[in-house]
């Protein structure tokens, strides 16, 4: 039973542990604390000291929750009358913080005293201390601290963040006045800020440690400054591809966000960041990581155009290089270029060359963002796909890799070697090689699984990679000899120095063997010169006595291009008559060749050669080079003024609608003219120039196109000729499997049954020919199968 | 009965047929294969019309025929598959021919087993897998009607209007 004295002295107690607590001036407290602690002491005596000790745990927590709190809160209210303006809302929260500290303290410094008394009593009793005494002050903080965070309107960290936002803002804000006055960075950015806002800072976040919000306050700096970081970059990103957007926010980042971090934390709070501040590359890089994302999103939209824009989008490149490194954009990065290229390169407006310079512009601007090949082999495929499809394709790369005039041509890439994987001529060094390609392995990002990349070789050579598109380098040889041939026949002068430079290129990178058709093709044209000089400089007394009697030919105005047939690509063949005048010299021609390489014939074939003439009509005079048919037609009207269109395709050899298509070539020039009588139609010769209203211009498209067209049918028609062997079998397969055939089981049945000549096309070749059957409605094609009709 | 169950092996034992089978099929194989690949060449470089035949995809041993009705008889306009079975001592002994389309045919049965001579006893290894297709094509518009595996078709085959209309009803249903 307590007595007397212990009720008064529980009284005493009670009233000054409400002074002490409830006072908010030191000097009163000061008296307060002293008699509080006057009132432990006697209370001690009465062995009432623990029952003191929760009682006053719990008045000062109470003091805390309904008084100090919620008025620091309310200070910080928007709504509310007291609330300062919103700009000087950091210096409210830093000075409400002092406040809510301050008292926290000296409830602090009663707490410990009263824990003292405690602990001495315990002391006197013997044994050790409990628990529940020990570290009293430090949970009392905590628990104030609780409810502090609880008590806030709103998140605590939000409110954190803002503080951290506001301060770190000021300060880049004053940085970057002090950059646009004095025009270079502040040497220190505690000198720019002042001890005002340094002691602000400081303030702020010691009373955070006070209360014990350690971890919520560095997680709240951190996530402020990563905030900050993010905005300067959103607002200052530029578009362009000249300069990398991940460099600049790297300098911003040691420039302004560093420094604010450096000043803003405690030791306590440095103790808790991933790293000491004093390893300032390893926080750029985590602070980078902030804008990684932004910056990734923003180059992968941009990728198609940077890939246009190669070589000059190298800084934004590696743009994408940098931010798909440490982040996981990969796969969004394969999905949005893919798209990109499906919507604006790989559709029927885009010409060819232009997705070709696209696709090796993808190819050197992926090798630049991922040396590896992963990405390159993710998004090419439809590229490749889509290039198989179009007719010109190889046309195209041929053309390209072999003309050097033009800007996006290929040609130098032929000169570049090629990778020469597996072709261990030297040893050591491929030793060397292997080493360091051992210790440059990466593994492939994880997102790649999803997409098939394995077994595919990743050689990043752009020629290969241009032929490969078709799996074979042997459709890419054949064009490139159709082509050569086309080009050495229209030849006049024999100069193929040319040619032959990008033929040994070429030999440098598919091997002799495969070329060897094209070295005798250029052969042939450099022996023609020398033939052709020794035939016009033959002497007479080589001529057979019987051909010396008779009045020769002359030989003169005609000049041979002399092929071995067997290795030249099947020329077109076009069947017209010549004139009987260049017959004769043209005889004339091939009986010196006989004499010279004896027992060789000449045989001609006059449909693949130019005429040059010149052409006098009325007073001008015309010097056109023109098709061997062409002059054919034209030298039948030196003889007679008109022809009907039937005697006249009887004389020259030719079908009617062949006769309409050269004929109009003179009838644009205007030297001939067409009318349509009841007997058929009639040209006749012009006795003046026509001028056919911009009619050259249009024939000279017409030239081209007659020819671009002929030369294309070669390619094509070659493949259907040698597809055609096979055209039996796959009808006579088609005639049994009722239901039809997909394109592989034919390819699979024509490998398997076929010997004789053996079935060594490629599927999409087979693809290719089928689709041509199709067209001739011999076959139908159904979702993929293919059926008799 | 008894005896011979007791006696067959012995006799297989004494003229040690295992032994040897598995050798000669081997060497045979290739020699089939190529003949296959042959006749498969000249049948598709022939191109007959009406007939044709192709491997089935799996092994040359086994084709799909296909063969038109010819021009003139009841079986004009009319189709029918095949199936072709070749044993590994081809052309020594003949394929084994069989309608797949069930054909009503004196001469075939309900199976689509054929009765033709030249594919049993008559079998020769100068014949191919061409001149059978010509034969069986000839053989719808004459059947054989003395040894008929189908003696209502050779009965009704006296009456050749009838028998077209009975012959394209059951055609006809084939296709529904």
């Amino acid at each position: 039973m307590a007595d007397a004295g212990t009720l008064t002295a529980w009284q005493y107690f009670v009233q000054s542990a409400d002074k002490a607590l409830g006072s908010s001036h030191h000097k009163i407290a000061q008296q307060a604390a002293a008699d509080y602690a006057a009132a432990i002491r006697k209370l001690r005596a009465a062995g009432l000291a623990e029952l003191a000790g929760v009682h006053f745990l719990e008045l000062a927590q109470d003091a805390m929750q309904e008084v100090h709190i919620p008025q620091f809160w309310e200070r910080l209210d928007p709504d509310s009358a007291s609330m300062v303006d919103a700009g000087d809302w950091s210096g409210a929260f830093a000075s409400g913080l002092q406040e809510l500290t301050g008292v926290l303290r000296e409830h602090c410094e009663l707490v410990k005293l009263l824990s003292g008394q405690l602990l001495a009593n315990r002391a006197e009793a013997g044994g050790p201390p409990p628990a529940s005494i020990v570290g009293l002050a430090a949970r009392y903080r905590r628990a104030v601290g609780a409810a502090f965070a609880c008590a806030a309107p709103c998140p605590l960290t939000g409110i954190l963040e803002q503080h951290f936002t506001q301060s770190l803002e000021e300060f880049s804000n004053a940085q970057r006045d002090h950059e646009e006055r004095e025009g270079e960075p502040p040497d220190s950015a505690e000198e720019l800020m002042g001890t005002e806002y340094l002691e602000r800072l400081q303030t702020v976040t010691g009373a955070l440690e006070l209360l014990g919000l350690r971890e919520e306050t560095a997680a709240a700096c951190l996530a402020a400054v990563g905030r900050h970081v993010r905005q300067h970059f959103k607002s200052t990103m530029q578009a362009d591809f000249s300069q990398s957007v991940v460099d600049s926010a790297l300098a911003y980042i040691d420039a302004v966000p560093l420094p604010f971090l450096r000043m803003a934390q405690s030791e306590q709070l440095k103790a808790l960041m991933p790293m000491p501040m004093s390893h300032r590359n390893q926080w750029i890089t985590i602070l980078g990581l902030f804008v990684y994302e932004d910056v990734g999103e923003m180059r992968i939209s941009q990728f198609f155009d940077m890939v246009v824009d190669w070589p000059d989008s190298l800084p934004a490149l590696r743009d994408v290089k940098e931010s798909l490194a440490h982040t996981n954009l990969q796969s969004h990065f394969i999905s949005s270029f893919r798209t990109a290229n499906q919507q604006r390169l790989l559709h029927a407006g885009a010409a060819t060359l232009d997705i070709l310079t696209q696709y090796v512009n993808t190819i050197k601007a992926l090798k630049e963002v991922d040396p590896r090949g992963t990405l390159l082999n993710a998004v090419d495929e439809p590229i490749k796909a889509y290039l198989r499809g179009r007719p010109d394709t190889i046309r195209c790369i041929v053309h390209s890799l072999t003309n050097d005039n033009a800007d996006d041509s290929l040609f130098g890439e032929l000169t570049q070697p090629a990778d020469n994987e597996g072709d261990g001529s030297d040893d050591d060094v491929e030793d060397w090689d292997g080493l360091h390609a051992a210790f440059a392995w990466r593994p492939d990002p994880a997102e790649m699984g999803m997409i098939d990349s394995q077994g595919r070789e990743r050689s990043l050579d752009i020629i290969s990679m241009l032929v490969n598109i078709y799996g074979s380098k042997e459709l890419f040889i054949n064009e490139y000899r159709s082509l050569l041939a086309d080009k050495l026949l229209a030849k006049t002068d024999y100069d193929c120095d040319r040619e032959i430079r990008t033929l040994e290129l070429l030999k440098l990178r598919f091997g002799d063997a495969n070329l060897h058709n094209c070295e005798v093709m250029l052969k042939d044209v450099a022996d023609s010169k020398r033939i052709n000089g020794n035939i016009k400089n033959m002497p007479v007394q080589a001529m057979s006595p019987l051909r010396r009697q008779r009045r020769e030919a002359p030989v003169a105005a005609t000049s041979a291009t002399i092929i071995s047939a067997l290795f030249w690509p099947t020329l077109p063949v076009e069947k017209f008559m010549v004139p009987a005048e260049v017959q004769e010299q043209l005889d004339a021609y091939a009986a010196r060749f006989f004499v010279l390489k004896t027992p060789r014939k000449l045989l001609w074939r006059p449909d693949l050669g130019n005429v040059s003439l010149s052409l006098t009509v009325g007073d001008q005079t015309l010097d056109l080079t023109v098709s061997p048919v062409q002059a054919t037609i034209l030298m039948h009207f030196r003889a007679r003024a008109e022809w009907p269109a039937a005697q006249l395709v009887h004389v020259v050899g030719l079908s009617m609608e062949a006769l309409r298509q050269r004929i109009m070539f003179w009838i644009n020039q205007g030297v001939l003219a067409e009318a349509r009588t009841a007997a058929g139609v009639l040209y006749t010769r012009c006795e003046s120039l026509v001028s056919a209203g911009g009619g050259r211009a249009a024939a000279d498209v017409a030239m081209e196109e007659d020819d671009g067209a002929a030369s294309l049918a070669t390619a094509q028609g070659q493949l259907h000729q040698e597809m055609a062997v096979f055209e039996q079998y796959v009808m006579g397969m088609l005639t049994n499997f009722d239901g039809g055939l997909p394109l592989d089981r034919i390819h699979n049945m024509l490998k398997m049954f076929v010997v004789e000549p053996p079935y060594d096309k490629s599927a999409d070749q087979l693809s290719a020919f089928l689709n041509q059957l199709v067209a001739h409605e011999k076959l139908a094609c159904q979702d993929g199968v293919y059926r008799k009709r | 009965m008894s005896t011979q169950i007791g006696h067959s092996p012995t006799r297989l034992a004494a003229h040690s047929k295992p032994a040897q089978l598995p050798n000669s099929t081997h060497v045979d194989s290739h020699a089939v294969t190529k003949r296959l690949q042959s006749e498969l060449m000249s049948l598709m470089a022939s191109a007959d019309p009406g007939v044709s035949a192709f491997p089935d995809g799996d092994s040359l041993f086994s084709w799909l025929g296909t063969i038109h009705g010819a021009k003139g008889t009841v079986y004009e306009g009319l189709s029918y598959k095949l199936s072709l079975k070749f044993p590994t001592d081809y052309p020594f002994k003949a394929p084994l021919v069989k309608f797949e389309t069930a054909c009503f045919h004196p001469n075939v049965d309900q199976y689509g087993n054929i009765c033709l001579d030249i594919l049993k006893d008559k079998w020769s290894a100068a014949y191919s897998v061409r001149t059978i297709l010509l034969s069986l094509q000839s053989l719808l518009g004459e059947p054989n009607n003395d040894s008929p595996l189908n003696a209502y078709a050779a009965k009704l085959w006296e009456n050749q209007a009838e028998y077209r209309r009975v012959l394209h009803k059951k055609y006809s249903e084939l296709q529904k």
